[in-house]
């Protein structure tokens, strides 16, 4: 039992979410398949919605949606290139298919309804470039599996868009199995449409030797909840997370960022970069762990808030948990407006404020963003995530 | 005597409620290099920002006109579009801001008579390259970011680099000397004298001579507690040397 107040109230549904609209819908997949979407769907139903008791839930408010609106789930449209399509031999059931480190009621529902999940399996020793870009309807469940076999190498970028601003749901799960020696550099763009409750996890596990940067960028949503962990479980394992945040108007991004250091001699660097206009509200909790004989751990967490608006609110919030010693942990956060004498500057060569803001804020996610990869093939990469993150920030001149 | 190019006329200003300029009065002509002077906390630094409409500077008396318009309400971009220009004492640094974007950026803003002047990719790199060499400044510079962990001397540079691109019809710099060894103030003096012709104004604040030995002002000023108390030809600032500013505020 939960006590009144403590708790989100349930998000209230439409009848697209029912077993029945499920079977219906899934009719012709393999049973095996079938019956993977059906007991997910029975885990939906009898998991409790997030409660505002949990810690982690307690900055987000699930009220304001309703989904009785919905009336199709699924029926996103996936493109991609340089991966598979999982889901239909079901030998590789076991195998294929990302697995939640913890399941929650969004991560059931992303299991019951998923479509066009993408496998992007490298093996021993190959190179790989995937995109995977995924435009959604008005609920739409992404599931990514990303596995890079001993010594491999890939980039995989993975955009989520939607151009809708109806009130929608995006319920997506990314796993990233990183083997030994192997190099991997993960960019996700979110830019979901402005009505859009987005729940969101993105899991990584990297063995010895292997090396991983994560490029997350939120643009879009009128909710995000994204949880980012990484488990580096063997010697030597190197991560690099960096997040590019932008929000407007009355936009929420809470994003939980977990490193678990398991394994000696393992180093991590976290580097969070947020913009927010309007009255956007952002919460970035950066968790690093450091287990029981993860002895010569090098971690360190920065993130940086700049703020807009007077409306505009930031909340950072920074934990170490390290059970061994001999390590070497830190962290950095800083919340603060527009620097005035750098508009200042900047105007006095002749830009407009709103000129001189942008640069400004250009400047603010530059360190971050140019760890997205480019040149080649991937050149539009980062000119695609810098525009994204500034078509949400620009459009307005100060004074003017 | 050419042009009037800037007239600052009984100008009052503010900054914080506390009165920093009272009642200055300065006129500058084209082909004409002005020196400033003054000790510390005189209000130098405080007339060339409130000149530019630094949003701290609040006029509460006076005007500046610039060109035959009154540029005194005007905000800080549109004046720098008709030709005025700071060179800061203190320029900040604009973190992940490359020097040849802000400066791509910043000539992308220049008016010639009201009209948006297009610059192609290659008049700005070969203008670029020029005046670099001019001021001895090498291409690493361009990648790194806008004062970004830059020395004393290399903002400096920066600065004027910026007023050689941008050809303003009037520079104000400010204690563009300090922080200078003897090399780089011959160079950054060397591209003043250049830069200063027959059609644009330059005026100078300084607390030393030093640089007075490079440039050659027509005019100084000597500024004392937010009021010009002297007035004079080069042969004040040597004055200066021996008389000091505050016997000289003591006999004006």
């Amino acid at each position: 039992m939960t006590m009144p107040g403590t708790t989100h109230m349930p998000i209230p549904l439409g009848s697209a979410f029912s077993r029945e609209a499920l079977e219906a819908r899934f009719r012709d997949e393999p049973d095996w398949l079938k019956t993977r979407r059906r007991l997910a769907w029975e885990r939906f139903e009898s998991s409790p919605w997030p409660s505002r008791a949990d810690e982690e839930w307690r900055r987000t408010d699930l009220a304001r949606l309703d989904y009785r609106g919905i009336a199709r789930l699924g029926g996103g449209q996936t493109t991609m290139d340089g991966a598979a399509l999982f889901g239909h031999a079901p030998e590789s059931c076991e195998q294929a298919g990302p697995r939640p480190s913890r399941e929650t009621k969004f991560t059931a529902l992303n299991e019951a309804f998923a479509e066009a999940e993408a496998l992007v399996h490298v093996a021993p020793g190959a190179t790989r470039l995937a995109s995977i870009v995924r435009r959604g309807g008005e609920a739409f469940f992404p599931r990514t599996l990303v596995v890079l076999e001993e010594r491999s190498e890939a980039v995989v970028v993975e955009v989520e868009e939607d151009d809708s601003c109806r009130s929608g749901l995006c319920s997506g799960l990314a796993e990233l199995r990183v083997g030994p020696g192997a190099k991997l550099t993960y960019v996700r763009v979110q830019v979901l449409g402005e009505g859009v409750g987005n729940f969101d996890t993105i899991q990584a596990t990297l063995k010895a030797g292997s090396d991983v940067t994560l490029v997350v960028a939120n643009a879009g949503g009128q909710l995000t909840k994204q949880f980012v962990e990484a488990s580096l479980v063997g010697e030597g394992a190197r991560l690099g997370l960096f997040g590019l945040t932008a929000g407007a108007r009355s936009q929420h991004h809470d994003i939980q960022a977990t490193i678990v250091h398991a394994a000696p001699s393992t180093t991590s660097d976290v580097l969070y970069r947020t913009a927010l206009r309007g009255r956007a509200r952002s919460v970035f909790v950066g968790t690093i762990q450091v287990k029981k004989g993860a002895s010569k751990t090098d971690a360190y967490e920065a993130s940086r808030n700049l703020l807009l608006s007077k409306e505009a609110r930031a909340d950072s919030i920074p934990r170490l948990e390290i059970e061994t010693d001999d390590v070497r942990c830190g962290h950095a956060s800083a919340t603060g407006p527009l620097d005035e004498e750098q508009l200042f500057y900047l105007m006095s060569r002749g830009l407009t404020a709103g000129e001189a803001e942008n640069l400004i804020v250009e400047g603010f996610f530059a360190d971050a963003l140019t760890r997205a990869p480019g040149g080649g093939e991937l050149g539009w990469v980062p000119d695609f995530v810098r525009g994204s993150l500034m078509r949400v920030l620009e459009g307005r001149d100060r004074h003017g | 005597m050419g042009e009037t190019i800037l007239t600052i006329d009984d100008l009052h200003v503010q900054v914080e409620g506390k009165p920093i300029l009272r009642g200055v009065n300065l006129e500058v002509h084209a082909g004409e290099i002005h020196a400033v002077m003054g000790p510390n906390g005189a209000g130098k630094s405080t007339l060339v920002q409130a000149v530019l409409g630094h949003p701290r500077c609040e006029v509460t008396g006076g005007r500046i006109v610039f060109l035959g318009t009154d540029v005194t309400g005007m905000k800080c971009d549109e004046r720098a579009r008709r030709g005025l220009f700071l060179g800061f004492q203190n320029p900040v640094a604009v973190p992940g801001v490359s020097v040849a974007n802000f400066l791509l950026a910043a000539m992308g803003t220049r008016r010639v008579d009201g009209q948006p002047q297009k610059i192609s990719i290659k008049e700005f790199r070969t203008a670029l390259k020029e005046k670099m060499a001019q001021l001895g400044i090498g291409d690493s510079f361009l990648g790194r970011s806008v004062n970004d962990g830059f020395s004393g001397g290399e903002r400096k540079r920066l600065e004027v680099l910026q007023m050689l691109m941008l050809g303003p019809t009037m520079a104000l710099l400010d204690e563009t000397d300090s922080g200078l060894d003897i090399d780089a103030l011959k160079t950054v003096a060397g591209a003043v004298n250049r830069y200063a012709g027959s059609s644009v104004g330059v005026l100078l604040v300084t607390h030393y001579q030093r640089l007075l030995g490079f440039v050659k002002p027509h005019r100084v000023h000597v500024l004392v507690d937010g009021c010009v108390v002297r007035r004079g030809g080069p042969d004040l600032a040597l004055d200066l040397e021996s008389v000091g500013y505050e016997q000289l505020a003591a006999e004006a």
